[in-house]
């Protein structure tokens, strides 16, 4: 009785330990000043990106044929494109897609790649060196023009799909507007990323103390993967998860500019951006808009990554 | 050095191979292509000889190898929409105006990048080091296709500095917008990476002696702390090509350039088949080709580095 209270005693003092350490890093993520105006702006696209079917003033494939390239007024804050489309509801709209697709390729990424590098760095063997033969492999051919190439397969492939086991995905991606195809695509070259990060930070762990004493004392490699290994990835896994939220945005709207992203009339900055390119010389604001909101988007990500790497990783010389 | 280089080369052949397997098969197994046409099918006699001429009615392991033989042999096969032009032809056409395009983003990014890092690093947490980081923030979040139109609604279309696009050679204005526009982002990684590896090299011994031994401050920097700190941002030089790489695609097409990136995309959009195909090879080739290079001249950098 008496060591399980003093075990208890020391697991508090462990989880209050912990708790500081928390604190400390949301202190140090809050005096970050960019880092916190740009969560502050990040919520906001969060927030519109969530309520846009709701709070969008009209809907974004709404066409007034009679007011096409309407400058800015009362009716349309941000003025309607060539097709009178309203600018604001579709910006709003462009939100969600980015969103979606930047947060899902990333839990998606994460979820497969996070095991897969945890099992290669710490079992090594056989499984480890093919997947990082095929890491090198995938680093030979750029990333985007991987992405490209299978986003034509499935833009092609998917909605000839009838029957069998994926008709699932070829709804998904209708209902999304082409959002599933994009995410599916991005995360298949994705994951090795991922991998080989965890993979590498695994392999040093390996050969820690507290993971050699925990495998001698007879815990099973699942237990010291998860307790021991998995814990002490956590800060590379979130200083990588704000590079790859970015990386997935800048992608879809790539892709969606080059018309391989979601289908119209579904809106994305990528595709407002390719749309306002025609006109850009006789009204600038249909390639200026979704460009400033892509861009201040993707900076503030940058920001809050910054904070968070301070945050997190004080040891690290700024 | 010989046989190392021959060891690389070596090793690349398999790489290539998966790359084209990889590429040909899906390709190959994506349905439709730029016959299908809802509007007017063609005659299925038509469509038949088509396929013929294209070699497509053969088992996918003979095109597979038919193909693979040609490619080794120079011939990249026909494309399915271009039909006056074969795909290298296609290439040597809209190939050099990309790649001068893609060496003035190089000397861009470098001549950027190399100072921005260095100045950043030598006057650490100051206001010099704040606005170098902060042109680093923009070029790592703001994408090539954002800062190309942009950089067209100011200076062309407001501010009518440079023509909206175009292509003139690389002594004309026009090269300016898609050179920055593409080369911002390897700039600031050159950047990013140098002022750290710079700032850890200010930190040793033969820094401290060489100006304990009364050098010029800036000789120490330029001799002694850059060319040590050069080495591992070499690593990186990949990446950047690669960025170049897809960077083409939407600077070219945004600035009408005449080059392989904007070809590229129409083939995508064109769903010409063998031209992504050859394309995706060209640029896997480029890049194992700059990663050997790269590892070559880590001997000219570091002298440490003997190859055997």
């Amino acid at each position: 009785m008496g060591s399980s209270s003093l075990l208890d005693t020391r697991l508090s003092a462990q989880r209050a330990e912990a708790q500081r350490g928390y604190r400390r890093a949301l202190r140090r993520f809050a005096q970050h000043r960019m880092a916190a105006v740009g969560a502050v702006v990040l919520v906001i696209v969060l927030l519109v990106a969530a309520g846009a079917p709701v709070i969008t003033p009209y809907r974004f494939d709404k066409q007034d044929l009679l007011s096409t390239y309407g400058p800015p007024d009362s009716r349309h804050l941000v003025g309607t494109d060539a097709l009178g489309r309203d600018m604001l509801s579709r910006l709003m709209f462009g939100a969600r897609v980015s969103m979606s697709v930047g947060f899902a390729s990333t839990a998606v990424v994460l979820m497969v790649g996070v095991p897969t590098g945890l099992a290669a760095g710490y079992f090594g063997g056989t499984f480890d060196l093919l997947l990082m033969r095929v890491v090198d492999i995938v680093y030979a051919i750029p990333y985007l023009l991987l992405v490209v190439l299978l986003q034509t397969f499935f833009t092609a492939f998917l909605p000839a799909v009838r029957s069998g086991p994926l008709v699932w995905l070829r709804t998904l991606n209708q209902g999304t507007g082409g959002v599933a195809a994009i995410v599916l695509a991005l995360s298949l070259v994705g994951w090795l990323d991922v991998a080989r990060v965890v993979r590498g930070q695994a392999l040093a762990l390996r050969h820690r103390e507290f993971v050699q004493a925990a495998a001698s004392l007879g815990a099973s490699d699942r237990h010291v993967l998860t307790v021991h290994l998995l814990p002490n990835v956590a800060a590379p896994i979130i200083i990588m998860t704000t590079l790859l939220i970015p990386t997935f945005i800048i992608a879809e709207a790539g892709l969606s500019f080059i018309g391989l992203g979601v289908q119209p009339p579904t809106p994305s900055w990528g595709l407002m951006i390719a749309e306002g390119v025609d006109a850009i010389e006789s009204y600038p604001l249909l390639v200026i808009a979704p460009a400033v909101v892509l861009a201040g988007t993707l900076l503030s990500l940058n920001f809050v990554g910054d904070g968070l790497r301070d945050a997190l990783d004080p040891a690290a010389e700024r | 050095m010989g046989a190392y280089l021959a060891r690389r080369v070596l090793l690349a052949i398999p790489t290539m191979v998966i790359v084209y397997t990889v590429a040909f098969f899906l390709v190959h197994s994506t349905p439709g292509g730029p016959w299908d046409n809802a509007e007017k099918p063609l005659a299925p006699q038509v469509l038949a000889n088509l396929k013929a001429s294209y070699h497509l009615d053969q088992p996918l392991w003979k095109q597979y190898v038919l193909y693979l033989d040609n490619a080794v042999h120079g011939s990249l096969g026909p494309s399915y929409v271009n039909t006056s032009q074969d795909v290298a032809e296609i290439i040597r056409e809209f190939f050099p105006v990309s790649m001068q395009l893609g060496a003035a983003a190089m000397v861009f990014a470098i001549a950027l990048g190399i100072p921005l890092g260095a100045l950043a690093a030598v006057y650490r947490n100051t206001p010099v080091d704040y606005v170098a980081t902060g042109i680093v923030a923009l070029g790592i979040s703001i994408p090539n296709y954002v800062m190309a139109t942009l950089l067209v609604t100011v200076f062309a279309v407001t501010l009518h500095w440079v023509p909206t696009g175009g292509w003139r050679g690389l002594l004309d204005v026009r090269v300016l917008i898609p050179m920055i526009a593409i080369g911002l982002r390897p700039a600031t990684t050159l950047a990013r990476y140098l002022r750290t590896s710079l700032l850890e090299v200010l930190h040793q011994d033969y820094i401290r002696t060489a100006r304990a031994k009364g050098l010029a401050g800036s000789r120490v920097i330029i001799r002694h702390g850059l060319r040590n700190a050069l080495t591992p941002v070499a690593t990186v030089s990949g990446i950047l090509v690669a960025d170049v790489i897809t960077g083409s695609f939407f600077v070219e097409t945004i600035t009408r350039v005449p080059g392989i990136g904007r070809y590229f995309v129409t083939a995508t959009t064109g769903r010409d088949y063998p031209v992504l195909l050859a394309l995706a090879l060209l640029f896997a080739v480029i890049i194992i080709t700059m990663n050997i290079l790269v590892d070559l001249s880590y001997a000219a950098l570091d002298p440490q580095v003997r190859y055997g």
